[in-house]
């Protein structure tokens, strides 16, 4: 069945499209989209309360938990949480905010929302390609869920389910659970790879007239970049999955040491595909900061091929530096130098893009909408994460620090300081194009505000007992003596978690609000240069009246001698730079 | 501004810097040895062997596809320019 | 994976107070005249190529783990484990490569209109896939029976999954051209539109070069 043959159907039945046709088996990049960011956010609470859950043994170990009295046993005893249940907490928490969450978000909703609009065409290359990704990623995500309510509960080996500890049922008591958490992953390692697929041959094709590489907004390469990258990666990963799943169930040894398997192989395999992993949860992030930042400053980003070059860059350097997730395996110094060097030069690009930023700020008409308020918060945080990065880079410190709350630091300001807040940044941004209604403004910065303090109030004290020796996946700090004067930081953290996860009801509620009965949203409400802002708000199928030709790059902001502040992509005329 | 011109240059410019990076790639293979075993062990040269292969492989395949794409844009942006310019001679002679 | 152009045409979207009819514009009417031309690398094409890549690097993380014990290990194979059917095997491979052969006749044939043929290579390919997977599972039987299972150690761990892996991956394929083959009984392809057969073809090709590899690499 061919997707023309499908359009050709489309033509000619004048009928409406029941709901099962329009909301759920559609063919449209939109509302697969829409799809991906609903499922998402759902995933991201619970994700947000596994998380709570954590925060809460770490403060009041073996208290019970607020509200969970009714979980039945084996998994909590009248809310107090066991150590197996700890475990499963704290890894189910990672994988389902890294892979159902943030990945979902950033390259499945706005990959497929922005890809065609923003390159001026229609639809996606492969639409039938396109619903399938979608619920084969449902399909992987109810897989996960699943897996809590099965005998021995989920996995518990952390989400870098490292062998032997996963590859064998004895060492975690998670028997089948562990086996859903692998097939849940190898098959949203299917969807991804569809979906990378039809990106990629999107961006290659279909771009609209006069739409160079070069002329692409910085969001759409870095979705470039990453879905190439996500190519590379997933199939090593399932490749790894499907040898740990034939450890646990049929009798092979690749990482079982008692007959003769490698349990560094396992770190080895995985790395190789965790360390690209990092990089696609955060380009897409730096890709929507881009964006953002242009617009709010009107001003042109600064140095658009270096931006560019940057991101290819990083994703080029991604895989050289892996080891440095494994300087702890006793590993010769000198290799340690080598992942070492190599992943101190990776922060070069990632400092060429903040400087950029900043270069682009400087001087601009700066106004500070919520989307803006999220970029400028994304730009900070990333910097934060990425300096915590640098020390741990620094393999004589890492020896100290790994598998420290140091470490659950860094994590947590790059991906939720970096591409969280650009989730939040690109949802107020975008959400007048996708829903045609604007975002509440005030509840927006009461929930950006909220957000931000109290994120540094539950994140930023782990580097300091991670430097302290507070180690991470522990389930009870109290145990440690040397612990003890560092726990007043947990109890301030896991306020701080409170309050973090009590303002994102904010943002529920401004999001549900707003589809529904928010203010109508102009054509273009913030007066954008980029394609996506030429078609209806809400999009139709088929998104533009006639497709756009392209004259000018996307950022064409306050150019001189121009009347306006703006110069769309998709005006014509030669303008000032037409040269460019 | 640089365009199509200076891209292979680029490009050159950025594999040497990846490559050159990667100039501790002998060494790499050490990082297990120690981990695994004393010098001579021959499950860290297996390691080292793989590290190899695997590094290699991401930057073959996007090599590969990637020159052929590029060889072909740059095939078909030569003939359209031939087609174009033939054009404008035509539509100038009338 | 379709092989044409992406020409979704605009119509109703459904919604309660957004109702925009849409159609195209054509050039007549003053719409965007030069509607882009093909692109030199049809969408099938590229979607194949990024499938392969994504399938070379599944392969790439098996051939990684395998590397590991083979290298790593001081004899291999290990003692005591069967010798691998290298004669059967050599035999095997030079079907799946005449299959990969017909395959080509089969590419060449659509390319000139010739339907009749087209089928016939197509079904002689399936054929010769279908003997290479029985063939292999016959020896996977015996050497079973001769003390080389999943669980004999990395050996045994690596070889049936690296091959098996890959015999999935014909009867993937063949199940792939018999779908090809419903479809070019129904009048699908011509010689100007056979994307989906050159896609299929380029696949089977793929796994055939890719066992050449493997037969290489574990046999010997």
């Amino acid at each position: 069945m061919s997707e023309a043959a499908a359009a050709h159907g489309h033509e000619h039945e004048h009928h409406e499209g029941g709901f099962v046709s329009t909301y759920l088996f559609s063919m449209d990049h939109k509302m697969i989209g829409k799809q991906f960011l609903l499922l998402s956010l759902f995933m991201m609470i619970i994700g947000g309360v596994l998380a709570l859950m954590v925060r809460w043994q770490l403060a009041y170990p073996e208290e019970p938990v607020p509200g969970m009295a009714w979980v039945p046993e084996p998994y909590l005893y009248e809310g107090i949480i066991p150590p197996e249940t700890y475990n499963m907490l704290f890894t189910m928490h990672a994988t389902i905010m890294i892979f159902f969450v943030v990945i979902p978000i950033l390259v499945g909703a706005f990959g497929n929302f922005l890809i065609p609009l923003m390159i001026g065409t229609r639809d996606m290359a492969f639409p039938v390609l396109n619903m399938l990704s979608f619920w084969i990623a449902a399909l992987a995500g109810v897989i996960m869920v699943s897996s809590f309510f099965v005998e021995g509960g989920a996995s518990a080996g952390g989400w870098t389910a490292y062998a032997p500890l996963s590859a064998a049922e004895v060492y975690t008591g998670v028997g089948l659970g562990q086996d859903l958490w692998i097939i849940s992953l190898v098959v949203l390692g299917i969807s991804s790879m569809m979906g990378s697929i039809n990106y990629i041959t999107t961006i290659i094709n279909m771009r609209a007239p006069g739409m160079t590489m070069f002329r692409m907004p910085l969001v759409i390469w870095s979705l470039f970049i990453t879905a190439i990258l996500l190519l590379l990666a997933l199939p090593e990963l399932t490749a790894a999955m499907a040898m740990l799943l034939f450890d646990r169930r049929f009798g092979t040894s690749f990482f079982l040491p008692e007959t003769g398997g490698e349990p560094i192989l396992w770190q080895h395999l995985f790395w190789f595909f965790g360390h690209p992993e990092v990089y696609i949860l955060i380009l897409p992030g730096m890709g929507v900061a881009s964006e953002i930042l242009a617009v709010f400053s009107r001003k042109p980003i600064f140095g658009y091929r270096a931006m560019a070059m940057a991101m290819i860059a990083i994703a080029f350097l991604g895989w050289v530096v892996w080891g440095h997730h494994m300087f702890q395996s006793g590993m010769n110094p000198t290799m340690g130098m080598a992942f070492m060097t190599t992943t101190m030069v990776i922060a070069v690009p990632s400092a060429i893009k903040t400087f950029n930023w900043l270069g682009t700020l400087w001087g601009g008409s700066i106004t500070f909408q919520t989307p803006m308020l999220h970029a400028l918060a994304f730009v900070s945080m990333f910097v934060i994460g990425g300096l915590s990065g640098i020390f741990m880079a620094a393999t004589p410190v890492d020896i100290f620090i790994h598998d420290t709350y140091f470490i659950v630091g860094h994590i947590h300001y790059v991906v939720f300081g970096g591409s969280v807040f650009a989730i939040f940044g690109a949802v107020s941004y975008w959400f007048p194009k996708m829903y045609g209604r604007m975002m509440n403004e005030t509840l927006g910065k009461i929930h950006f505000f909220g957000t931000l303090i109290f994120f540094n109030i539950t994140f930023f004290p782990m580097h300091i007992i991670g430097v302290g020796g507070h180690m991470r996946r522990i389930y009870n700090p109290l145990q440690y003596e040397f612990l003890e004067p560092l726990q007043h930081w947990n109890e301030i953290m896991t306020i701080g978690a409170i309050g973090l996860g009590l303002f994102q009801i904010v943002f529920a509620v401004n999001f549900f609000y707003s589809m529904f009965a928010g203010e109508k949203a102009p054509q273009n409400p913030w007066n954008a240069n980029t394609l996506e802002w030429e078609a209806p708000t809400p999009p139709p199928h088929g998104n533009f009246v006639e497709i756009p030709t392209v004259y000018r790059g996307p950022y064409e902001y306050s150019v001189p001698g121009e009347k306006e502040d703006w110069l769309p992509q998709a005006q014509p005329g030669a303008g000032v730079a037409a040269a460019h | 501004m640089g365009n199509l011109r200076t891209a292979p240059i680029t490009l050159l410019v950025t594999a040497l810097a990846v490559a050159l990076a990667d100039c501790a790639m002998a060494q790499g293979c050490a990082m297990c040895k120690t981990a695994v075993g004393g010098p001579g062990d021959p499950l860290s040269n297996g390691i080292n062997t793989s590290i190899l292969f695997m590094m290699a492989m991401p930057f073959v395949l996007f090599g590969a596809v990637g020159g052929w794409l590029t060889f072909v844009f740059w095939h078909h942006r030569g003939k359209k320019l031939e087609l174009e310019l033939l054009h404008t001679e035509r539509e100038g002679a009338r | 994976m379709a092989g044409r152009q992406n020409t979704a045409v605009a119509h109703d979207y459904v919604e309660d107070d957004v109702r925009t009819p849409l159609r195209v514009v054509e050039p007549s009417e003053g719409g965007p005249r030069n509607p882009p031309a093909a692109p030199p690398v049809s969408n099938a094409r590229i979607a194949i190529a990024m499938f392969l890549v994504a399938e070379s690097m599944f392969f790439a993380g098996l051939v990684g783990a395998y590397l590991v014990f083979r290298v790593g290990s001081v004899a291999w194979p290990p003692p005591g484990l069967p010798a691998l059917p290298l004669g059967v095997t050599w035999f095997n491979t030079i079907l799946l490569f005449a299959s990969g052969g017909t395959m080509v006749a089969a590419l060449r044939a659509i390319r000139r209109d010739d339907q009749a043929s087209l089928r016939r290579f197509l079904w002689w390919s399936v054929a010769l896939g279908g003997v290479f997977v029985g063939v292999q599972g016959l020896e996977w039987v015996r050497l079973v029976h001769h003390g080389l299972t999943l669980s004999s150690g990395p050996y045994g761990g690596t070889f049936y999954t690296l091959i098996g892996t890959h015999a999935a991956h014909v009867a993937g394929a063949m199940l792939w051209i018999l779908f090809v083959l419903g479809a070019a009984a129904r009048g699908r392809y011509t010689r100007q539109q056979h994307d989906g057969v050159e896609v299929c073809v380029v696949y089977w090709l793929y796994v055939c070069a890719l066992w050449g590899l493997l037969f290489g690499l574990v046999y010997h």
